[in-house]
């Protein structure tokens, strides 16, 4: 830790490689969504290299290393509690078209395309983009002037409009 | 030993950033680098509510050495107040108990030693109160910005606790150069009006601690790796 604080890439390596392990099983015990414990080991040890000069070198490093942790679960739990209904709108914008086409088997190409037409523009553009052409939320609102959350949110609507309309649709042709 | 591989987004951004750091000092170094701050508290709020008019009035001298116990006391709770801040150093309730016992004992015994004033009326009397509690938190609040930025250069895991102990720490400092001043030593008023002045700083050191925490937090989880 001595090295790492006057600066060699090493040592943090190493401390990686001593530590990692036991953060993730720290994460693994308190973090009931496993899928998040690579990004909190990350965020961690980045914390830890942020904070690197709060660690004073007799002392023994372990409750160093997990105060830090305790710091970054305590942050994610709030960054979680603050964005409950936009994650699951995240999660839901970014369906890829094959997702929305399997959910209606019967709605074919044509009746896509028909519905995305009469998606209001406003919405129908950030989600051809990101769904047709591949751009990320952040390119998307860079293009489009606005942030990467309208962008999301409005690629959302777009989803559950087509959703809606296609279903319609299905219900018609059954 | 396990042979983890460092990540390559993780390893990038340490490499970017990788500069030799000094060890921020102990906690009762930075706190005893506050003692300017606590010296000007102590000499500033009697010289400048006092000024020229009522210099005569200011308190003997065995009561300037409560206030310089007061002083020494600010600085402890300071020290604690920036080890909190320290991952993995944070005080246990025990530490945290017998602290505010001491600091209690401290201002129940060391302010009443003010003489009492005669009967007067309640007016009056709420009148020195409100004047104590502006007196005190005129000088204080601002000193808290100095605390509060020093702690917060640690990663606190409980931002109110240690934004509380910088309030208490300032507030005692308030106080001990409040009490050369204040021509009430009854125990209703010390404890509403100098005991209220401390708890006012106590609650703003929780709320600021607590704002610049989230602020930076807010920051980071931006800025961070994995979002």
């Amino acid at each position: 830790m001595i090295a790492y604080q006057s600066g060699e890439l090493s040592a943090f390596e190493q401390l990686y490689a001593l530590l990692a392990d036991e953060v993730r099983r720290y994460f693994s015990r308190t973090h009931g969504n496993r899928s998040v414990v690579p990004d909190l080991v990350q965020e961690t040890f980045l914390e830890m290299h942020r904070s690197r000069p709060t660690y004073a070198p007799p002392l023994p490093m372990r409750p160093w290393v997990f105060g830090i942790a305790r710091n970054v679960s305590a942050r994610n739990f709030r960054a979680a509690q603050m964005r409950p209904p936009t994650q699951a709108m995240e999660a839901e914008a970014e369906l890829p078209l094959e997702t929305l086409g399997n959910a209606m088997p019967l709605a074919d190409a044509l009746d896509t395309e028909r519905a995305i037409e009469t998606l209001p523009r406003s919405v129908r553009e950030p989600w051809l983009l990101h769904h047709a052409f591949g751009f990320s939320f952040e390119s998307i609102a860079a293009r489009l002037g606005i942030t990467p959350m309208a962008a999301k949110l409005r690629s959302s609507r777009a989803t559950k409009a087509l959703r809606v309309a296609l279903s319609v649709r299905r219900g018609r042709q059954r | 030993m396990n042979q983890a591989r460092v990540p390559a987004a993780l390893l990038n951004a340490v490499k970017s950033d990788l500069q030799p750091v000094r060890p921020l000092a102990a906690p009762m170094r930075r706190a005893l680098m506050l003692l300017p701050l606590g010296i000007a508290m102590l000499v500033g709020i009697p010289a400048f509510w006092t000024w020229q008019a009522h210099l005569k009035v200011l308190a003997p001298w065995p009561s300037w050495l409560l206030s310089v116990l007061e002083i020494g006391l600010s600085l402890l709770i300071l020290a604690a107040s920036f080890r909190e801040a320290i991952p993995g150093r944070e005080l246990s309730a025990k530490w945290i108990a017998a602290l505010v016992g001491v600091a209690l004992m401290v201002f129940v015994l060391v302010n009443p030693t003010l003489p009492s004033p005669p009967q007067l009326s309640s007016n009056t009397l709420a009148h020195w109160m409100w004047e104590c509690i502006v007196r005190a938190t005129t000088f204080s609040i601002p000193a808290l910005v100095l605390p509060v930025l020093v702690a917060s250069r640690g990663l606190p895991n409980r931002p109110a606790l240690m934004g509380a102990l910088c309030g208490l720490g300032v507030g005692f400092m308030g106080d001990a150069g409040l009490r050369l001043l204040c021509w009430d030593g009854d125990y209703a008023h010390v404890i509403l009006a100098h005991g209220g002045a401390i708890a006012i700083l106590v609650g703003l050191g929780a709320l600021s601690a607590v704002i610049v925490e989230r602020v930076r937090s807010r920051r980071l989880t931006k800025r961070g790796l994995a979002r």
